[in-house]
């Protein structure tokens, strides 16, 4: 176990603060000249395929002198997409097992993990819709990906392997 | 000996630990396309870094019941045109498994997405399979011996999983 010292965000309230304060979050504002319906339509289609699933993530060291050894981990990532009054709000939360976690609210982290990204969907009043979202730094190709269902020019799902961690990375059931 | 992984988290580091063991194999094969061409896969790729690059391969499965498969073989997908056959009638389990890897070495990744397809009589499937700057897509679309109207056909689950 190692130790360290960070918030760990488990509510969207804290990804969003977190996000404006921290110099590892990203805070962005897309607009998108679709009706509000039409992109949260788009987002529900695409966000449970595209976003749910697991990565298993490995890091081999030494040679063969001194031996090989490998470490492992899997990440699981599921999002959540929520309606609230006349907007939405889709939420993305990462669990990592097969490690020990060190930080503020450890002991807080839901079930299905803390809070990677938040976007807020809202209806702009010329009959748009404004994306605006509170994330990780290392999340671009997720935002892209859904600025993509958001604008319709695109349905492909972003490489989660890509946010995960390096060395060695592919799906876990 | 213990391995530490660093993944930074959105206030600092995230500091995990774990240690298992993984053994390194490969256990694919050539598919053995003895069918008529039935399926139309064009390929695209491109990394979104000069020192990473993106390979895509095709896993074939046979669905032998529910939830059960038994694999064919595996098709590298240069970019471009590739014809693959496929048998009529029978339900096949088809992976696309996208490689990252470091040109250097060291960094590797693989992502896949799947789909059941079973071809009916002289139809023609168009699959596009793209990985383009970490985003990638499989579409599949039928068109009828008649050459009609292409028609694109949702991705099916392994039914029974």
């Amino acid at each position: 176990m190692i130790g360290g010292c960070f918030t760990i965000p488990v509510t969207p309230d804290m990804m969003r603060e977190s996000a404006r304060s921290s110099s590892f979050g990203r805070e962005e504002t897309v607009h998108v000249q679709r009706p509000f319906d039409a992109v949260v339509s788009s987002i529900a289609q695409r966000a449970p395929t595209c976003l749910r699933g697991g990565v298993r993530v490995t890091t081999t060291q030494g040679n063969a002198a001194t031996g090989i050894t490998t470490s492992t981990r899997n990440v699981y990532y599921t999002p959540k997409l929520v309606r609230k009054g006349n907007r939405a709000e889709l939420y993305i939360q990462q669990m990592v097992k097969g490690t020990i976690l060190v930080g503020e609210n450890k002991d807080k982290i839901p079930p299905e993990g803390w809070y990677i990204m938040v976007v807020d969907i809202i209806p702009t009043a010329s009959g748009g819709t404004q994306l605006k979202f509170y994330r990780t730094f290392n999340l671009d190709i997720v935002a892209t990906a859904i600025t993509q269902w958001a604008k319709n020019t695109g349905s492909g799902c972003p490489d989660l392997t890509k946010i995960s961690g390096r060395v060695h990375e592919g799906n876990v059931a | 000996m213990k391995v530490m992984l660093r993944k930074r988290g959105l206030s600092g580091l995230v500091l995990l630990a774990a240690v298992f063991w993984l053994p390194a194999c490969s256990s694919t094969r050539p598919y053995h396309d003895v069918y008529q061409k039935n399926l139309e896969i064009h390929t695209k790729t491109k990394s979104d870094s000069i020192l990473l690059k993106v390979g895509a391969s095709l896993h074939v499965y046979r669905v032998t019941g529910p939830c059960k498969v038994e694999y064919q073989g595996t098709i590298g997908l240069g970019d471009g045109l590739t014809n693959v056959g496929i048998p009529v009638g029978k339900p096949s389990y088809l992976s696309f498994e996208f490689n990252t890897s470091g040109i250097l070495g060291g960094y590797s990744s693989s992502t896949d997405t799947s789909t059941v397809i079973t071809p009916s009589p002289g139809h023609r499937y168009r699959i596009n399979a793209s990985y383009v700057d970490s985003i990638y897509s499989v579409e599949v679309a039928v068109q009828s011996p008649h050459g009609g109207k292409r028609t694109v056909l949702p991705l099916q689950k392994l039914s029974g999983c």
